[in-house]
């Protein structure tokens, strides 16, 4: 036996008990179980907390609301329209009711006893005779076939003795006794009878179906929100709410949010609030229903418009994408507009998004882009870069087929060519020179949207080619010190240029603009210039004033001190025709004169005289230190660099500089650039303690203060942040902001964007132009837009409210395409009489002359009408000619004491027209739309509130528009509408009518 | 809860009911007024008031003449010169359609609209230039005149409208619902019509007649500030204090400065 081991005394698992450290580790595993479950039912579902909450509140807000619907409801239905309605349901029924039950009892007693005994008698014998059919088809024998047909025709003939009821339902019965083929018609008079009767009943409650629908339609107009039992309905939803993960799931895009498993009320059809749901911000509904109905969720979900970590449920923190992790943190409540630029990013206008509007508006109207490239910002340039290479590679492949049909001719015409290959060789060349008439037509296009882009291309600043014609020299280093101290809010921003880096660029802009002479002028009477500045439409850009006394828009220049930097002459050139230059400074070569962006006010030199010499008047008693430095050279040489540098290029037209690229980044995807090459110097850890290493807080930042990286650099001046002050306020920085968050390359494929071919593309390309050429300046376009005429005391007074530039709302609907084009080339509508607005010549405002292209009117002119939905093209109206009793009534109507058209509508006769309100009717058929003219008629203030021209002139009877007023004895009798009548007139108005009507009106 | 209410609305209608027995024969029955908004009542026996001129000093300015010739039909209806009515200047030295009203002091209170207005068009004219109104009111225009004019009100924080009125139309009868202080009403036709309404969210407003004077009566007593305003020259303010039935005297005074 082998020995026994020694006890090992030291072994623990022998010696010493185990009880405590197993029930330590036990007692720890028990609680990190129950932790772990806690976490992950409690912990990481904080949805279930706010779901639980969010169903108590609802439910208790909602029968709050009860009550209140309860009374609601039964107020409409105690009204006298609402009783006569649910009368006229009950007489309805009642009418219909005797015969309805006759016939329901003729069904029920008659009809349906009659096909019940009838019926089983009559399958038992077809099934009969289908048995015997069958055997019939199988048997081989002759002579059983035989037998069986008789046995059949034995089953057809045989006489079946039936109890039936009547069908009338009067209960009583007869006995008949019938054969097969009798009880085969009996069963389908029998259907085609209930048919007949069925069909009857639903006609029986035709009238009262009706009048039922009449009155939920009238409760249902009445009621606002939902009805007390719809509010039942979601009571009793939220009695059985289920605490689940709610999520919308994009299929498409394989995306996930689950945002509403928290925001439970975003959709709800209750309006709910902070206040109504015990103060939880995170129940209300999404505050605009509107964008919901065009970006319905299940469709767009929700973070791709907000941001945020859809998946995450398991934190607000998380779930908002507010963590280091994730790249696409939820968007701050003052720039939640920037969700709607990734997918709207050709526009510059988005309905709804008025943050995100202005944010692109200052980028264009600032020239962010004169430095910064972001597409669509400068179009035309872009655009015209592809039309210079489409033509390149239309002409080439012109040529190519050009070559081809050499060589196929010289093939065909080889004797060695067969006949059948020459007809070949011909017609390939056929092809090819209709290929080429193709591409003339194309070219010849190219060619035309060539030259209007060569004039739209701009730059965002004045041309400083005529410095030396229109600027006091001494004045140019004071403006590049500090424009914002020479006049406060100018677009020019501040750049921060040491005292001799100001004298070298001033040296080098005088020494290289041109020199030339202008026309003198004597004075002018500035007493009127003030008055034609502040009506003309001057102010509809400029401004002019300080502080409280400012007044004007803001869109150009304010021109509070001009008369300290430009001569009188150059101004009076300047008012006369913007487009005008010294012709030293026109076209050079290939460059062409920018056009500036001043319209033409087609002013006579009396007028530009006045103007001027009111506004060479604005001015301070400021000094200016001689700077006879500025025609040195050697500072000149200096100043190339530097402006090379700033990239003064950017914005101005400089002779040496026309070639000059972009001085700044790339901005197109300046919201999705990775954060680490956003460069926050030496801020990035103060940044991130203080919570602001965010795109959001580097753009709001470098805004706010553009030189705010450069602090703690040690840098010399050559090498510092060249971007300069804007001095932008609060909100302009938010806008700002909000339009560089949402410019990012987005995940989203092209069906989510918003690039639409149809007219909604009309409209987009179309609000480039009204933002570039401020037509909103003087116009509304939108209801809600501020015109700056708007804003002007004289503009309050009641005797100047008619001398606002008329509203467009629905100037599409209003006027002709070809009108409008003709207009807007040459808003005088005359090649002569040119001081004058073309339609409304009472306006002391004048519709300027703006230098369109081609291109741009036809683009203004399809904006118009697509945001009118018009039809494109337009096609006439025919409108039914006037007999000669018509026109008789209409010319009565027109000039009786109780319609006085011509009372404000211009006639041509100048004694009256000083007064008149509104346009003349001889140009109304070339330049109306007859429906839109019958509108205006019955509803001018629904179409352009506020409007001269009254409403309910009309007023409705019998289906047709009758003039609401004494009417001259001779339309007794007269059955037509008599809007209808006069648009009919208006249309086929003429000059001798005119001269007719002016005559007997006098009278 | 139900209950409750239910005990409101009737209380409401008890009240209304002894209410509307006591007032006497003369008293009109008062509108019901909607559950929960209650009118405020102005006891008699304490009830207060204001009243005063307005005074003019300086040189009365020359009369504007309303140029009618471009109207033959307007201007057949006078055979005298027509003058504007924005300063007429009484023979005792006291100006004409002066508004005065009481500005603050009634915050909180709501009451019956009892006061509506009219204008008249007569000779191209409004008449009278300046009217008053309680919001909520009805103003009621008529046409006298035997040819067309459209009423066209200006206002900022009413609804606008603009409605023609033919010779012998029945009268415009519309609401104002807003307090809105001299709000001018203007004719497209003629463009030299020119009338003022004052759309006030009390009754204790008058307007300056031929004598100059004007009498706000009926106040409760508290303290409050009075304020004239007139179309050309401005407005200008005074504040009162009134005790139980008592009833001060405010003058104004204008200048042509």
């Amino acid at each position: 036996m082998p020995p026994n081991p020694p006890p090992d005394h030291d072994d623990p698992v022998v010696n010493k008990s185990l009880s405590v450290s197993l029930f330590s580790w036990t007692l720890i595993l028990m609680l990190t179980l129950v932790w772990a479950l806690y976490d992950e039912v409690v912990t990481l579902r904080p949805w279930k907390g706010y779901q639980a909450r969010f169903a108590g509140l609802y439910a208790a807000h909602l029968k709050q609301l009860k009550p209140k619907k309860a009374m609601q409801e039964k107020e409409i239905k105690e009204s006298d329209e609402y009783q006569r309605l649910q009368q006229q349901v009950e007489e309805a029924s009642q009418a219909a009711a005797t015969q309805t039950s006759a016939i329901r009892n003729r069904i029920a007693n008659g009809i349906n006893p009659r096909t019940n005994t009838v019926r089983p008698a009559f399958q038992a014998l077809r099934g009969e005779i289908g048995a015997l059919t069958y055997q019939l088809e199988i048997s081989t024998s002759e002579s059983t076939k035989e037998s069986l047909a008789a046995d059949i025709e034995g089953g057809k003939q045989r006489q079946q003795e039936l109890d039936l009821a009547l069908d009338d339902g009067s209960g009583d019965t007869e006995t008949v006794s019938w054969t097969y083929p009798q009880l085969e018609a009996e069963m389908s008079r029998l259907r085609e009878l209930r048919v007949k009767l069925q069909s009857e009943l639903v006609a029986l409650g035709g009238p009262a179906g009706e009048a039922q629908r009449q009155l939920d339609a009238y409760l249902q107009n009445l009621m606002y929100g939902l009805t007390e039992t719809q509010i039942q309905g979601l009571i009793n939803k939220m009695e059985q709410f289920e605490v689940s993960i709610k999520q919308i799931h994009l299929g498409d895009i394989d995306w996930v949010d689950r945002c509403e498993s928290c925001h439970a009320g975003t959709r709800e059809p209750v309006e709910l609030t902070k206040a109504s749901m015990g103060g939880e911000a995170v129940f209300t509904s999404h505050p605009s229903r509107d964008l919901l109905k065009i970006h319905d969720p299940e469709e767009f979900g929700c973070t791709p418009c907000h941001n945020g970590n859809g998946r995450a449920t398991s934190s607000v923190t998380k779930g908002h994408g507010r963590y280091k992790h994730w790249l696409w943190p939820l968007f701050e409540k003052e720039n939640i507009e920037a969700g709607c630029q990734q997918c709207h990013s050709q526009e510059i206008v988005t309905p709804q998004a008025e943050v995100l509007n202005k944010g692109r508006e200052l980028f264009l109207n600032k020239g962010c882009w004169g430095c910064h490239r972001f597409e669509g910002f400068d179009k035309e340039a872009d655009l015209l870069s592809d039309v210079r290479n489409e033509i390149k590679f239309r002409d080439k492949e012109k040529a190519a087929n050009e070559k081809q049909v050499r060589r196929n001719n010289e093939l065909a015409d080889d004797p060695d060519t067969s006949d059948e290959q020459a007809s070949y060789y011909n017609a390939r060349s056929q092809a090819l020179q209709l290929a080429n008439s193709q591409l003339d037509a194309r070219l010849t296009t190219l060619k035309a949207e060539r030259k209007s882009l060569t004039q739209e291309v701009r730059k965002f600043g004045p041309s400083l080619k005529e410095v030396r014609v229109k600027l006091r020299k001494e004045w140019i280093p004071v403006w590049l010190k500090n424009p914002h101290e020479f006049r406060p809010g100018t677009k020019m921003p501040v750049f921060r240029l040491e005292e001799d880096e100001i004298q070298a660029i001033a040296a080098y802009v005088w020494q290289n603009g041109v020199e030339g002479s202008l026309q003198k002028h004597p004075p002018g009477d500035a007493a009127r210039g003030r008055e034609l500045f502040e009506t003309r439409g001057c102010l509809g850009c400029h401004s002019i004033g300080e502080g409280e006394q400012k007044m004007g828009g803001s869109f150009a220049a304010n021109l509070s001190r001009v008369g300290e930097k430009t001569n009188y002459d150059f101004l009076v050139r300047w008012i006369h025709d913007p487009a005008e230059v010294t012709p030293e400074a026109g076209a050079t070569g290939d460059e062409v004169h920018l056009i500036p962006v001043m319209p033409n006010l087609r002013l006579t030199f009396a007028d530009a005289r006045d103007i001027a010499s009111y506004l060479l008047a604005q001015k301070t008693d400021a000094t200016y230190a001689a700077a006879d430095y500025m025609d040195d050279p050697e500072r000149a040489e200096e100043g190339l660099a530097l402006a090379r540098r700033y990239g003064c290029a950017g914005c101005h037209e400089i002779s040496g500089l026309e070639t000059e690229g972009r001085i700044g980044t790339e901005l197109t995807l300046e919201g999705s650039k990775p954060i680490e090459r956003l460069d926050f110097a030496l801020f990035t850890h103060p940044a991130k303690v203080e919570g602001w290493y965010s795109h959001k807080g580097f753009f709001e930042q470098k805004l706010q203060d553009p030189a705010f990286f450069d602090q703690g650099k040690v840098r010399e001046p050559g090498e510092r942040l060249r971007m300069p002050n804007f001095n932008l306020t609060d909100d302009e920085i938010t806008a700002l902001t909000t339009f560089l968050l949402g410019a990012v390359d987005t995940a989203l494929p092209a069906n989510y964007r918003f690039e639409p071919e149809d007219e909604r593309a009309d409209i987009q390309r179309g609000w480039w132009m009204v933002r570039r050429y401020n037509c909103t300046g003087c116009h509304q376009i939108r209801p809600g837009d501020e015109t700056s005429f708007m804003g002007m005391e004289r503009y309050q007074d009641p005797d100047w409210v008619e001398q606002m530039p008329p509203q467009l709302y629905s100037e599409g609907a209003r006027v002709r395409p070809d009108w409008l084009i003709s207009f807007l080339s040459n808003p005088a509508l005359s090649e002569t009489d040119i001081h004058r607005n073309g339609i409304r010549e009472y306006l002391h405002a004048r519709m300027p002359t703006f230098q369109f292209t081609e291109r741009q009117v036809r683009t203004l002119m399809r904006f118009f009408m697509a945001r009118s939905s018009q039809p494109h093209p337009y096609i006439d109206d025919q409108l039914a000619p006037l007999s000669a009793a018509e026109r008789t009534l209409a010319r009565r109507l027109f000039t009786s004491r109780g319609a006085p058209c011509l009372k404000c509508h211009m006639t041509g006769d100048p004694g009256h027209d000083r007064n008149a309100t509104a346009p003349n009717f001889l140009v109304a058929a070339e330049r109306l739309k007859p429906d839109w003219t019958r509108r205006w008629m019955l509803e001018p203030a629904g179409i352009a509130p506020g409007t001269a021209m009254p409403s309910e002139l009309f007023r409705h009877e019998q289906g047709r528009w009758i003039f609401d007023g004494p009417l001259p004895a001779i339309f007794e009798g007269y059955e037509g509408d008599h809007a209808d009548l006069l648009v009919r007139y208006m249309f086929q108005f003429t000059p001798a009518e005119l001269r007719r009507l002016r005559s007997s009106s006098v009278q | 809860m139900i209950f409750q209410k239910n005990f409101g609305v009737l209380a409401a209608v008890a009240l209304l009911t002894v209410v509307g027995c006591g007032g006497g024969p003369e008293t009109a029955e008062p509108e019901a007024p909607v559950a929960g908004e209650e009118y405020f009542k102005v006891d008699p026996a304490t009830a207060a008031g204001v009243s005063g001129k307005v005074n003019f000093e300086g040189k009365t300015p020359k009369p504007v003449r309303i140029n009618m010739s471009a109207e033959p039909d307007c201007k057949k209806l006078h055979t005298a010169t027509v003058h504007a009515e924005q300063v007429v200047v009484n023979e005792n030295g006291t100006l004409q359609n002066v508004f005065v009203w009481v500005k603050s002091g009634l915050e909180g209170k709501k009451f019956e609209v009892t006061k509506n207005a009219s204008l008249n068009q007569k000779g191209c004219i409004y008449r009278p230039h300046v009217i008053a109104m309680q919001a909520g009111g009805t103003i009621s225009v008529s046409n006298g005149d035997p040819l067309t004019h459209n009423v066209h009100p200006l206002p900022k924080v009413n609804r606008e409208w603009n409605k023609s009125q033919t010779p012998g139309a029945s009268d415009i009868k519309r609401k104002f619902a807003r307090q809105e202080i001299m709000l001018p009403v203007k004719c497209n036709i003629h463009p030299w019509m020119r009338a003022y309404i004052s759309v006030v969210s009390h009754p204790f407003f008058a307007v300056t007649g031929e004598d100059g004077s004007f009498e706000i009566p009926g106040l409760p007593p508290g303290t409050y500030t009075v304020e004239a305003k007139h179309e050309k020259y401005g407005d200008q303010e005074m504040s009162v204090t009134l005790v139980d039935s008592e009833s001060k005297e405010v003058d104004f005074t204008f200048s042509a400065g």
